[in-house]
């Protein structure tokens, strides 16, 4: 048969939106389709010239570019046999750029502990805790080209408990004063605050401007400076004339030859919603953790070992968001600016593991503010500012430990606009996260008021019964060596067919404690790397 | 990790012996904050109110529309030309959103935000091409840059499609499902929920005071809120919210009245903060 392109690639975001580049750059004829629209008239144009986002809360609000539950909603079962309700669940961004078009840009690596959990701290009952199959050597060449070509700010030494590194592309940005009187609090405690290292432009960088600090990252970037996948390297492989951009375009099967270990393409709606297949030699699915197990379940793929789905993990986050007398107006800035590990490493405890990283700072625009303020309190609290003006928090990003139960599977009932079965979530919190939420929450606290908070508000970011607010998608096609109790293999290829590969986050085997965006963009890399070239074995070369 | 959930999570302590002692945040603090502001509405007439409602006519560049056909007098309220919503229920909402972020004497709230008229341009966005949904990009031009805000972005297919079900509902004028809109299952569109959730608060009003919504003063309106449908009223309160403190662009926030009244800079590319400004807030 014919091949239309050498790989198809589902899902423009931060896996994605790698591999098309390192495919594309070295001269294979790539297809990226992306279910959203673009947000860049000028992506593929010498000149990048502006992006359909701005400063704006309800573009946001609307669901401009992300994830809408009204046309693609979610169900969720909370407790065994359970009723799933129709809810609004952990959106991502849904355009050119995926997650990382919205995200606040945090990319600290992990360490090689997190890759040890099982090894290191024996099992934890009712969780099915396992080693990676990799080691952080193998992650480390990863991260410095994928740092190098999103860009990312930050000061190499400065974190003790991270992992030997070289340079980061550029220092660390402006600092804020919700993370510069954070910092202090934490250092009168002993703790080690640094720099977040963050994929935003400290200086111009690649042909993009330095951040602003307007402190709306969450809308999108209006000036390029946040190092989305969109500008960064989808651009880069679209001037390469190699990669074929499909935006609004919806895969609903990945097809296979009749034996079925093998892909032989994708079925997709365009974009006047006509079905139509393109074919290719290879199929990386980077949808995310929640719709990539939905598009296998669908098509059929993938679930030799009866594990595709499950192992859904999120984050624990939560906070002490502290109340301050004075003006703190911590949305001058982009959105984190110090963060500390002091807590990734364990503490001896017998009842948990380890706490995780913590983020000093966060902001809050008016209208999201607003709307969640009960009706009769609002008009005192908006003008007062008291929450808005006057707040920093510290937060904590909780391991969440795997467990088979926590799964995605296809809703019997309920369609999405496409026709598509929706995807239906079954969470439920393990003890031991709760623990570390219960143990750790005192010691944010502290944070907060060493740095001079008079009051503390702690929040456990949770949706009812228990399911954080965390946008971290990660498990639900965990790799391993054994067939039997992965889904994926050490590269990201599923185990049953040949020529079909992830690049989300949900070949993560366990959560580790730090935001996920790098280390998925580390492994999407390595993953095309040895895609480009098996015998390399992964290896980066010049 | 941004913030909105702080004040939406569960809030497992409060350690500030000034504000709130309850586990939720959500449920508790409504007993236990004092809102000074909420009795102490400025308007004694109606017809200053009604002013400010139709202050929102000039431009269409900046989104507050054009309001050709002169204003109709309705209750307490003067409720410009050219609505999606009927001149009734638009003086209705007027009362409702009026009750839910009033105006005092140091801050406008929502009527003289022109959060009505926001609300009333979102019910009618497919009225304009491009529909008024999303504002163009990348600046205001407040601050410099071209104002492409005001040049609403064509939709794309399914955000079309999206819109109008989520507008009109999934059913035709004669009421005849339109299947496409229907894939999972029927819709009662925006405009629908508006008209009869007004009308349930109208007949209420009528049945409690005599008087329809738009002829009773606010602390009435909030009386009558606080027994209504809470779906219904949240509903008009997030509007209200949106078109108080969103961009202007969209027909509320009338000359960033939202934003002056607490104190916040609103958008601000492409000159962002200053080195300054980020390090000492204080200063303003």
């Amino acid at each position: 048969m014919a091949q239309d392109f050498d790989a198809i690639i589902v899902g423009s975001g931060a896996g994605g939106g790698i591999v098309a580049w390192v495919l594309a750059s070295k001269g294979w004829k790539v297809a990226l389709l992306e279910k959203g629209r673009s947000a860049y008239p000028t992506l593929g144009a010498p000149v990048l010239r502006q992006s359909l986002f701005g400063n704006d809360e309800l573009r946001r609000r609307r669901y401009f570019g992300f994830h809408d539950p009204f046309i693609e909603p979610r169900t969720i079962v909370q407790s065994a046999g359970g009723l799933a309700q129709q809810k609004e669940f952990q959106g991502l961004g849904v355009t050119v750029g995926g997650g990382t078009v919205f995200y606040d840009g945090d990319s600290p690596r992990v360490t090689q502990l997190d890759l040890r959990m099982l090894s290191t701290f024996g099992p934890v009952p009712g969780a099915s805790m396992v080693d990676w199959p990799i080691s952080y050597e193998d992650l480390a060449p990863h991260y410095d080209e994928v740092e190098r070509l999103i860009g990312v700010q930050g000061a190499a030494g400065a974190d003790p408990f991270a992992e030997k590194r070289g340079p980061y592309p550029m220092p660390p940005g402006r600092p804020a004063k919700v993370g510069t009187i954070l910092s202090k609090g934490a250092k009168v405690l002993g703790y080690h605050p640094h720099p977040m290292p963050m994929a935003n432009n400290s200086i111009a960088y690649r042909g993009r401007p330095a951040c602003v600090d307007c402190g709306f990252c969450a809308m999108g970037c209006p000036i390029d400076a946040k190092g989305s996948t969109a500008v960064t390297v989808i651009r880069d492989a679209l001037l390469t004339g190699n990669l074929t951009l499909l935006p609004e375009c919806c895969v609903t099967q990945v097809l296979k030859t009749p034996k079925g270990d093998h892909a032989t393409g994708v079925e997709f709606l365009d974009k006047d919603g006509k079905p139509s297949t393109l074919n290719a030699k290879h199929i990386i699915l980077a949808a995310n953790a929640i719709e990539t197990p939905r598009l296998l379940l669908a098509s059929g793929i993938g679930n030799s070992s009866g594990l595709l789905g499950k192992n859904l993990m999120f984050h624990m986050v939560f906070a002490a968001v502290g109340t301050f007398e004075e003006e703190i107006r911590s949305y001058r800035s982009r959105v984190v600016a110090h963060a500390l590990a002091d807590f990734t490493v364990p503490d001896g405890s017998k009842d948990y593991i380890r706490g995780g990283y913590v983020e000093l700072g966060g902001q809050i625009q008016p209208v999201e503010y607003g709307a969640t303020l009960p009706r009769q309190v609002h008009k005192a609290l908006m003008v007062s500012g008291k929450f808005r003006r006057k707040i920093a928090s510290v937060s904590m990003m909780g391991e969440d430990v795997p467990q088979e139960g926590n799964r995605i599977e296809l809703d019997p009932k309920v369609r999405d606009v496409y026709g598509r079965p929706v995807a239906r979530v079954t969470y439920v919190r393990h003890v031991h996260d709760q623990t570390v939420i219960d143990r750790y929450m005192p010691k944010l606290t502290a944070i907060a008021k060493a740095a001079g908070a008079t009051g503390v508000m702690e929040v456990d970011f949770v949706k009812e019964d228990g399911v954080p607010e965390s946008k971290h998608l990660l498990g639900t096609t965990r790799m391993g060596d054994d067939a039997k109790l992965s889904v994926t293999d050490k590269w990201g290829r599923l185990h049953d067919i040949d020529n079909v590969w992830v690049a989300d986050g949900g070949v993560f085997p366990t959560s580790t404690a730090f935001n996920p965006t790098l280390t998925q963009q580390a492994l999407a890399h390595r993953l095309a790397t040895y895609l480009m070239n098996p015998a390399g074995q992964g290896k980066v070369t010049p | 990790m941004p913030l909105p959930a702080v004040v939406g999570g569960q809030v497992v302590a409060m350690q500030d012996p000034k504000f709130l002692t309850r586990r939720r945040f959500l449920g508790g603090a409504l007993t236990l904050v004092a809102v000074p502001a909420l009795g102490a509405c400025r308007r004694g007439d109606g017809a200053a109110t009604a002013r400010d409602a139709l202050a929102d006519a000039p431009a269409t560049s900046d989104g507050h529309g054009e309001i050709a056909a002169t204003p109709k007098p309705i209750g307490r309220w003067l409720v410009p030309g050219g609505t999606t919503l009927s001149p009734e229920r638009y003086a209705m909402l007027l009362a409702t959103m009026d009750a839910l972020i009033p105006g005092d004497a140091v801050s406008p709230g929502a009527t003289d935000a022109h959060a009505a008229w926001y609300l009333d341009q979102l019910l009618g966005a497919f009225r304009s091409q491009p529909p008024r949904i999303y504002a163009g990009g990348p600046y205001s031009g407040r601050h410099g840059g071209i104002n492409a805000f005001s040049s609403f972005q064509p939709l794309t297919r399914i955000e079309t499609l999206r819109w109008r079900t989520y507008l009109e509902g999934s059913k035709d004028a004669s009421g005849n499902a339109i299947p496409e809109r229907e894939w999972n299952g029927p819709v009662k569109g925006l405009q629908q929920h508006y008209a009869e959730g007004l009308d349930a608060l109208n007949a209420a009003a009528l049945k409690d005071n005599g008087k329809g919504l738009a002829q009773i003063d606010a602390d009435a309106v909030r009386t009558l809120l606080d027994s209504a449908d809470e779906t219904f009223v949240q509903l008009v309160y997030q509007h209200a919210v949106e078109g108080t403190y969103g961009d202007p662009v969209y027909g509320g926030n009338y000359q960033q009245s939202g934003w002056k009244a607490i104190d916040y800079e609103g958008d601000r590319q492409p000159i962002g903060y200053t080195a300054r400004q980020m390090s000492h807030p204080e200063e303003g």
